[in-house]
């Protein structure tokens, strides 16, 4: 029974670390973070379930423990982002394949420098959408909203967005 | 490519974490699941035990046989045994401790700030176990060798790790790190002064490895501090970025408010325990509050003069003697040691003003100037490296060298 609970709890971290991992990785731009992030995701989400307590979704629930985590971290240290986001050490970068390397680079840095601009709440919202692909139900989920609110809050975000990247000629 | 959808769409294709990464923390992850299981199972056992009346023969039977199973646990599942974390040298459990527990735990660290922050806690560990072995009157000659060689063994890698972290550029994160070794270095070399005053001469010999390192420790403290203040007032003259100074503002703005959540909440214990530490000690602490509160004072001043790194740095000295005083405090609340609240000098650097308790801080000058002993209350060497009594000898302002933590 034991090695049952061990063998799923495994195969959800083959199905869904990559996915968490890659949302810390964008909401912290750091690779190590990154890796910190999801380790304390998973071993938190495996001792709830053995306190006995049941998980009806378990991919929000991930997303929701990597949640608090950030806050956390970001509570913790009260020094977090910017500075966080705007790094350019190796540490910080991505794998990338040396031969594109400069090209992503500068897709990379772009990326950073628009995310770094947005409020932290808009920010993890964008996240959740565009680069985890949680539909808007889920995203509600993970952030204790309703998916009216999740629609609402996406479609002004993505109208600022388009101002900031392509600023409307006066 | 023009949209930031598509660039993002197109990052996120390219950013993957990696299969040796995926498959590190898998390790790590069943390491720990196994070490989970393993307690949770002691845990369940001991409660068996202890809700079992041990009068009726049958149940002292069931008890008798449940031993080898908690045993096996010990030796083979329990890695991380309830047991074991409480264990002090000499004991059985000791081995499984240090070489079991602590090995996991390290295997579990990712980032060398992690790793740094955990070195720095076993060292704190060792030095609260050789209080404790003192305080009881236990520590022999092999427990202080044990204890020497491991404390020395986990300082180094902690100093390791604090230099990677430097090299890397995170000066901050490396200074914070490098401070609160420090707090554990000085408060035990205070607190072990006090418990070896009875002629321990195995007590002693910890604290005389304690206080060389803390010599090097706070060397390399104050020129990180050096570095901080330095970067931040090169950036405040020279950067044309308005986020960048609005960064090293942050970083500031951030410190201040921990020193002031540090300083509460050593205040805050202070009222838990103030019948238990005594008056003396009670009113030396407050000073030593007052001059945390003069040092958060200065920082905000000088935040506001856009002096980040200054700011940040007395940030983290008001961090260290409210931790300081809380962490004596708590030595005379835990151990009943009668170790004197009245706080190191951390930085001669920064002349500060206290924003209160002028007339405290001149009766501490006051103490002090007729002292007959040095501020550690042990006989003072000062002829000798690394005195911790005299931090800028060894590496503050006067020194024109640059202390690594490689030394």
């Amino acid at each position: 029974m034991k090695r049952d609970h061990r063998k799923e709890f495994l195969e959800a971290y083959e199905l869904y670390a990559e996915a968490i991992w890659r949302h810390g990785f964008f909401r912290v731009f750091s690779k190590e973070r990154a890796e910190e992030l999801m380790q304390e995701t998973f071993m938190r989400t495996w001792q709830y379930l053995q306190d006995g307590n049941k998980i009806v979704n378990l991919r929000a629930f991930l997303y929701q423990t990597l949640r608090n985590l950030i806050v956390d971290d970001a509570r913790r240290k009260k020094e977090a982002s910017l500075d966080k986001l705007m790094e350019t050490s190796d540490a910080a970068e991505p794998s990338y394949d040396a031969r594109e390397d400069i090209e992503r680079q500068v897709l990379l840095s772009h990326v950073r420098e628009v995310i770094a601009k947005l409020p932290e709440e808009d920010r993890e919202l964008v996240i959740l959408r565009y680069v985890d692909d949680l539909p808007p139900r889920e995203i509600g989920e993970v952030l204790g909203i309703n998916v009216n609110n999740v629609s609402v809050r996406l479609h002004r975000i993505v109208e600022t967005l388009r101002d900031t990247i392509n600023p409307p000629t006066p | 490519m023009n949209s930031f959808f598509e660039q993002l769409s197109e990052l996120k294709s390219r950013v993957h974490a990696g299969e040796e990464r995926m498959r590190r923390v898998r390790e790590r992850l069943i390491h720990f699941i196994e070490a989970d299981e393993a307690v949770r199972e002691e845990a369940a056992l001991r409660h068996h035990i202890q809700q079992t009346p041990a009068r009726i023969p049958m149940v002292r039977f069931k008890l008798v046989s449940i031993a080898p199973v908690l045993l096996v646990f010990l030796l083979a599942g329990g890695s991380t045994s309830f047991a074991a974390q409480y264990a002090l040298p000499g004991e059985l459990l000791y081995p499984v401790k240090v070489g079991v527990n602590e090995k996991v735990g390290k295997l579990l660290q990712a980032s060398p700030e992690a790793k740094a922050t955990y070195e720095v806690a076993l060292v704190r560990e060792r030095l609260k176990e050789a209080t404790v072995l003192s305080v009881e009157g236990k520590l022999d000659t092999e427990m202080q060798t044990e204890l020497e060689s491991r404390f020395t063994t986990q300082a180094t890698e902690a100093k390791a790790h604090i230099e990677k972290i430097r090299k890397q550029g995170d000066i901050r994160t490396a200074a914070d790190i490098t401070s609160d070794l420090e707090i554990s270095l000085i408060t035990n070399s205070k607190i072990l002064g006090e418990a070896g005053k009875k002629s321990d001469d195995n007590t002693r010999s910890i604290r005389k490895k304690v206080d060389d390192e803390l010599g090097k420790v706070s060397a390399v403290r104050t020129n990180l501090e050096e570095e901080i203040a330095s970067s931040s007032k090169r950036e405040s003259e020279t950067s044309r970025s308005e986020r960048k100074r609005m960064n090293a503002s942050a970083f500031a703005v951030g410190k201040i408010r921990d020193a002031e959540n540090t300083l509460r909440s050593a205040q805050t214990y202070l009222e838990k325990k103030r019948s238990k530490v005594g008056a003396q000690a009670a009113t030396d602490a407050e000073t030593r509050f007052g001059d945390a509160l003069g040092l958060i004072t200065q920082a905000k001043e000088k935040a506001e003069t856009g002096a980040n790194g200054e700011a940040f740095n007395l940030g983290n000295e008001a961090i260290r003697i409210s931790q300081e005083a809380q962490e004596l405090l708590k030595a005379r609340a835990d151990f009943n040691l009668n170790v004197s609240i009245d706080g190191h000098n951390w930085n001669r650097k920064y002349e500060w003003e206290r924003a209160s308790s002028s007339d405290a801080m001149n009766q501490r000058q006051e103490r002090e100037r007729s002292s007959s002993s040095d501020a550690w209350g042990w006989p003072a060497n000062p002829g000798e490296p690394g005195d911790p009594g005299k931090p800028d000898k060894s590496g503050g302002e006067e020194s024109n060298t640059t202390t690594t933590l490689d030394n």
